[in-house]
């Protein structure tokens, strides 16, 4: 019974005084502005706020972050487009995940968690859907992840009749803007998971493989996809 | 055999190889690319702390942050060693270095102990040390815990020493080790708590069973011993806590500290918690992760004990190590870090437990025990491996807390190219609004003009550059959204950053190539 007195008291000490660690001020105390003048040029730089010393930040404070979309989107598609991906094969630059497999990422399940995600090497990296008939494109749909509110980096989604996407490339979407894949510097919007996916609207290409790269995410180096729509008109041949 | 050779019995050899893998195994699975992993939050913070130590020379205790002054007194002359004097210069390397190879020497204490949990026991106890993932991976992190595990485990080793064989030395050893123990965080009190409550079951027992409390040659020095012990402890702690007299009120705020120390928010976490992440098999990234086996091992070795000969001792290390556990796993404030010490504490109890199965039978058992040890090392060595390269800043790795994304470290790369379409960039201010931003001040050491605020100040339309925490983002997107262009990238692995950047500048940058 004293023991457990005794650790009582000894957590009621101990309690403030754990590692988390509060905030501290740092460094000098922020200076006034400054101004330079040089050939009829006034140059300003304001007074800039010293960094504070933290403790250990919490988990998971993302909260609602504007930029995942609070109403499910749509898609504007043409009569006669269909879904045409549905258990067609995957390949990929990582041919043997490691976590997951690559018919995840055209099974229908877009459910998050282990299980229904494919996990892809760091780094850049590509999936890629073989429609096995040319298609007229309208709208290619992805899910990367969406356990986590994170994005995904250097998303370039292309089509081709190549299979090697040498030649007869139409690119569809593209946010390198770092130009990390050496494609060309994307001017679309970088965007946050979320489950209702990116739906990516598609002027008629012709082509029938579905490439997708990306690079990595904001969580981590990974690549993961869950499921890939792509919705089109097969070509009569 | 040559006349005046001396001949090396065959066991010694074995003894002595296994021990010498056991520690290179260690020091290589700490070292091996030990720069890769992002900073972690703290990290950052502990390193911003050794750089001020480094310009100015000083040490100023804060009795309400930061716990006590021993890893950057320790740091420091490692990074000075390396031509690191300053916050510009310091890698994650220099930091990690000696925490990796203090986290490599726990391994050597383990051998340490086979005077009292047998040579097998110190050899497998060894061998969960090196290769324990939650080990590891602590010992690649420039946090307080490494540091404190290895003085407590030298404490507790030097302790049994002495009562085994009193000696002036073995004292002095105590006693600066004690104060070493004190002066790296405050925690020290539940480690001291763990050891009086531990020995005092031990105590118990010998009185049960007729034995003396202490042993005779121990009680007629102890006094003048635990006095010699003590003021070596109060000189340790004196020299550290007042930066070597340069602040003489860190003494008094050792004292302080335990009354006015705060404590950040939401970490609060249920009872179970460190069973669940060093205990509970869970398979998260396609690994399954436990350390299940090191908890056997150590009741296996607290059941066996009490038929062994200096048995008391692994019940002592038991004690101690259930001790830490329930305080820590009571207090709802949790970070796995906390329980690295009685962690410790269970790898030596489990390594007696295998001690005592491989010592009891015939080479059959003994060969069965191998194995089976073998095959755990392995397994746990697979787990340390993910945990300190492909998981090492993952949220499925049960030991990574809120750890720093990868992506942050290309931050600096992204805004000094934003500055070479736009002078705007470099005149500044690069803004960072919000709180909880760390590590973000050690990769943008490299960035001019930055500046830090809790919210959005009302000029910031010109701003070229912000970064911009989540808890802040609504607001700054209503004030900004015509005038920017937000970019998620990664900060922490559950916390993305936003780069703002300004709509002119985001133009000149796309179009920078196609000029």
């Amino acid at each position: 019974m004293k023991n457990k007195h005794l650790i009582v008291i000894l957590s009621g000490i101990t309690l403030s005084l754990l590692t988390g660690c509060g905030e501290a001020e740092n460094g000098e105390a922020p200076g006034a502005g400054t101004q330079e003048q040089a050939a009829g040029q006034v140059r300003y730089q304001p007074e800039f706020p010293p960094e504070q010393i933290e403790g250990t930040p919490e988990e998971g404070t993302l909260g609602n972050v504007v930029g995942v979309p609070q109403q499910p989107p749509s898609l504007s598609l043409p009569a006669g487009a269909e879904l045409v991906s549905r258990d067609k094969p995957v390949t990929a630059s990582d041919p043997m995940p490691i976590i997951g497999d690559l018919s995840y990422i055209t099974d229908g399940d877009k459910r998050a968690g282990e299980g229904y995600y494919v996990e892809l090497m760091p780094g850049e990296q590509w999936v890629q859907i073989d429609l096995e008939a040319e298609h007229e494109i309208h709208g290619i749909w992805v899910w990367h992840y969406h356990r986590q509110e994170r994005a995904y980096l250097s998303v370039v989604v292309q089509i081709s009749n190549d299979e090697d996407f040498l030649s007869d490339v139409t690119t569809v979407f593209n946010n390198d803007y770092e130009n990390a894949l050496g494609l060309g510097r994307g001017r679309d919007r970088p965007y946050l998971e979320s489950r209702y996916g990116k739906p990516i609207s598609v002027d008629g290409v012709r082509g029938r493989y579905v490439r997708l790269y990306s690079a990595g995410n904001t969580a981590n180096d990974m690549n993961h996809y869950i499921e890939v729509e792509v919705h089109g008109i097969p070509v009569e041949s | 055999m040559k006349e005046g050779s001396v001949a090396v019995s065959p066991k010694w050899v074995i003894v002595l190889s296994v021990g010498i893998l056991c520690f290179g195994l260690g020091m290589w699975i700490r070292l091996d690319a030990i720069e890769h992993r992002p900073l972690h939050a703290d990290e950052a913070t502990g390193a911003r702390l050794l750089a001020d130590r480094l310009e100015t020379g000083t040490y100023a205790f804060d009795p309400t942050h930061f716990h006590g002054p021993l890893l950057s007194a320790f740091a420091e002359p490692v990074a000075r060693l390396r031509g690191e004097a300053d916050w510009e210069s310091l890698s994650p390397r220099a930091l990690r270095l000696g925490i990796a190879w203090l986290g490599g020497l726990t391994v050597l204490l383990a051998l340490a102990f086979a005077p009292w949990i047998g040579i097998a026991g110190a050899l497998a106890a060894g061998a969960f040390v090196a290769t324990s993932p939650f080990l590891v991976y602590y010992s690649r992190v420039f946090i307080h815990e490494t540091l404190f595990g290895f003085l407590a485990i030298g404490t507790v080793l030097a302790l049994v020493a002495y009562l085994n064989g009193p000696a002036l030395w073995k004292a002095v050893v105590l006693g600066i080790l004690a104060g070493l123990l004190m002066a790296t965080r405050e925690t020290f009190v539940i480690c001291f708590f763990a050891w009086a409550v531990a020995g005092a079951l031990v105590a118990f027992e010998h009185h049960r069973r007729g034995r003396p409390l202490v042993p005779g040659p121990v009680v007629r020095r102890l006094p003048r011993d635990v006095l010699l012990a003590a003021a070596l402890a109060f000189l340790v702690v004196s020299v550290l806590y007042t930066g070597a007299g340069s602040s003489p009120a860190g003494l008094v705020d050792f004292v302080r500290t335990f009354f006015v120390y705060e404590t950040g928010e939401g970490h609060d976490k249920p009872f179970w918690h460190y069973a669940w992440m060093l205990l509970w098999p869970k398979q998260q990234g396609g690994v399954w992760w436990t350390e299940a086996a090191i908890g056997a091992g150590a009741i296996l070795g607290f059941a066996l004990s009490f038929k062994r000969p200096r048995g008391d001792y692994v019940r002592f290390l038991f004690y101690a190590g259930i001790v830490q556990w329930i305080v820590y796993s009571v207090i709802p404030y949790k970070t796995p870090w906390l329980v690295l010490t009685p962690w410790l504490h269970f790898c030596l109890v489990a390594g007696a437990g295998v001690g005592y199965l491989f010592g009891g039978g015939g080479i059959a058992r003994k060969g069965a025990v191998l194995a089976v040890v073998v095959a755990l090392l392995v397994w746990h060595k697979g787990q340390a491996d993910r945990a300190t390269h492909r998981y090492a800043s993952d949220t499925r790795n049960p030991y990574a807390y809120v750890p720093t994304s990868t992506d942050i470290e290309r931050a600096p790369a992204l805004i000094a190219e934003m500055a070479r379409v736009s002078p705007d960039v470099e005149a500044g201010p690069v803004a960072v609004i919000g709180r909880a931003y760390w590590p973000l001040p050690w990769y943008l050491r490299g960035t001019p003009s930055v500046g830090y605020w809790d919210s959005l100040p009302e000029d910031a339309q010109r701003f070229p550059v912000l970064l911009v925490l989540p808890a802040e983002l609504a607001r700054v997107r209503e004030s900004l959204d015509d005038t920017h262009t937000a970019l998620p990238r990664g900060l922490r692995a559950d916390t993305p950053v936003f780069l703002l950047v300004r709509n002119d500048i985001w133009e000149a940058y796309l179009d920078f190539d196609d000029e």
